[in-house]
């Protein structure tokens, strides 16, 4: 198979690069739901964002990519634990999945043929310590999306069905695209992302003239177009883990406190979730940045993102909700 | 050249050039079953390539493949069965107007990276009815409507040795201002997205191999004919004329009681 088109190379789509790249930096952000316009390069971002991403170290095998062997399951049945370097997992949740593709079931090969109950895990064990994609979130029925988000936030993945007992461990980015012609995600869902972007078809020609060279530069000169963008993202990379060692040390002063809970409250939010979004991601910008402390700045630049899917409907306001929060941050951050 | 005019020409056309460059996707066409449509459909079948079939109530077993229930139980050791997607090539979708949402986007994503897969839809939607969901239409390079065409009208024009112009293709090089002029095409003509200039980019490449020349106006007028002309959402002259008739006193609603 080709290798993936390079995220660097991916014109324009600032917004939608930065989220994923804060979501490397620091995956507690929660995921990622781009919505726009088709053929704006949403799979072809997250396919790259494979290539991009820092390899793990895990146990040969396991299915939930345990770092050491003390975390390999029991059911695993492993019985060597060699550590391996392995590029992290990015798993494609394919529409109507059902729940038992989804959590792991039941292994009804072994149950056939060798009569035992076994358990076979299911997506969320191979998206452990990574990533887990869907294309077109909004057409996934609720309830697996329901119980993704759940996964995603409590790290755990519990199963109880067919007589099995298991949790294993499932932390991952949960980044989800669609269209917003074949109908909005619920509300009660998408709050529960982490951060939000909207994805436009760019609308100066020049930039669409360079999507369509670099594109074509892919198609036809394969090996040399790779090569020319190896050094640009291994550059990104490289900054992927220094921001990842600066996270530590960013402590939020209490003028960035008041500045997160003031947007938040003048907004009305409901609970705590927008504030605590909002902060890991001003925070995972400055390290992003190697910026030595979070500042206002890092706050404004996040603030559309982590946002703007929480702003209640207004049937008054048509105006988008990336203005809205723009205006809010004038307001408050005045 | 064949002549562009006649949507049948125009069908064969696309359907070679999506063989000289698979990556093209597809075509959709729009009509019903018929003599007309049956004979682009010999078309597809070639020497060494038959379509495969799909239907627009294929479940993921069906499309991906699964556990052979029967086999494994009579084998006593599990064995797989392999769905239709395990295959490459050419795909014919009847009734593509019928198939869900969640059908289409896992087709298009079989069209986006791995191996070669085209499909051929055959839109049966009427008049006022939506087509196939964008998310497989706009991964298929090229829409002919044939609703209209008569059997007297349906005369294909001799397949050309694609064979020969897909090993062409490769040495077919790029006019450096052919993306500028393809961006400001789908500009003026309200096309959204990258995929479209992406098309027709590919479809003037293919055109060009299958003519055994490099790029020329020719080649660009045939593939902006065939991948963007049914992607046009506005007119590009903004002086072009209005379709509204003249201004006619309405009569009023009040004043027109219905009995």
């Amino acid at each position: 198979m080709k290798t993936p088109f390079p995220f660097s190379a991916i014109v324009g789509q600032e917004e939608m690069k930065l989220a994923m790249i804060l979501t490397a930096v620091d995956p507690s952000i929660g995921g990622v739901l781009a919505f726009g316009d088709r053929g704006t390069g949403k799979s072809t971002a997250v396919r790259a964002l494979a290539a991009l991403l820092p390899p793990i170290t895990k146990v040969a095998g396991c299915p939930v990519n345990a770092e050491t062997r003390a975390d390999v399951p029991d059911w695993a049945g492993l019985e060597t634990f060699e550590e391996i370097t392995a590029p992290t997992p990015v798993i494609d949740l394919p529409l109507g999945a059902g729940e038992d593709r989804v959590t792991g079931a039941l292994d009804i090969e072994k149950a056939l043929t060798q009569g035992i109950r076994a358990f076979e895990p299911g997506l969320l064990a191979r998206a452990n310590r990574g990533y887990l994609y869907i294309d077109e979130v909004n057409l996934l029925e609720d309830h697996i999306v329901d119980l993704l988000l759940d996964v995603a936030q409590s790290g755990e993945n519990v199963v109880e069905r067919e007589g099995l007992s298991i949790r294993h461990a499932a932390r991952f980015v949960l980044v989800g695209s669609g269209n917003p012609e074949e109908g909005e995600l619920r509300p009660q869902l998408l709050d529960r992302f982490g951060l939000s972007v909207e994805v436009e078809s760019p609308r100066d020609i020049d930039t669409r003239v360079e999507v369509i060279r670099r594109r074509d530069a892919y198609d036809r000169d394969h090996a040399a177009f790779m090569l020319r963008w190896q050094a640009e993202d291994a550059a990104i990379r490289e900054r992927i883990v220094t921001g990842r060692g600066g996270l530590a040390g960013l402590e939020p002063s209490d003028r960035v406190l008041h500045d997160v809970a003031g947007l938040c409250i003048a907004l009305g939010s409901d609970g705590l979730r927008g504030e605590l979004t909002l902060l890991k991601a001003a925070r995972a910008y400055a390290a992003w940045r190697d910026d030595t402390a979070i500042t206002r700045t890092h706050v404004r630049a996040v603030a559309p993102m982590a946002l703007r899917h929480r702003l209640r409907r207004d049937p008054l306001d048509d105006s988008g909700s990336g203005t809205r929060v723009q205006r809010l941050m004038d307001e408050v951050l005045a | 050249m064949p002549d562009l005019a006649a949507p049948f020409a125009r069908a064969c056309l696309a359907l070679d050039l999506m063989r000289i460059d698979p990556s093209l996707g597809g075509l959709r066409i729009v009509a019903r079953a018929g003599p007309v449509r049956d004979r682009l459909a010999q078309r597809l079948v070639s020497a060494d390539q038959r379509p495969i079939r799909l239907h627009p109530s294929m479940d993921d077993e069906a499309l991906f493949g699964g556990l052979d229930v029967a086999a494994t139980l009579a084998a006593g050791a599990p064995v797989m069965r392999a769905g239709r997607l395990a295959a490459q090539g050419l795909f014919l979708l009847p009734m593509a107007e019928r198939i869900p949402p969640a059908l289409a986007a896992r087709l298009g994503a079989a069209l986006e990276g791995g191996p070669e897969r085209m499909i051929v839809a055959f839109d049966e939607s009427a008049e006022d009815e939506d087509g196939p969901p964008a998310a497989l239409s706009d991964r298929l390079g090229f829409c002919v409507d044939l609703s209209d065409v008569g059997l007297a009208d349906a005369v294909a024009p001799p397949p050309g040795d694609l064979a020969a112009a897909r090993l062409r293709l490769r040495h077919i090089l790029t006019p450096p201002d052919l993306p500028q002029s393809l961006a400001e095409l789908c500009a003026a003509f309200g096309v959204a997205g990258a995929r479209a200039p992406l098309f027709a980019l590919r479809a003037a490449r293919a055109s060009a191999a299958m003519n055994d020349r490099q790029i020329t106006d020719a080649d660009i007028e045939t593939a902006a004919a065939l991948t963007l002309a049914h992607r046009a959402t506005r007119s590009p002259e903004p002086s072009a004329p209005e379709e509204e008739a003249p201004e006619e006193p309405r009569p009023e609603l009040e004043s027109e009681p219905r009995t």
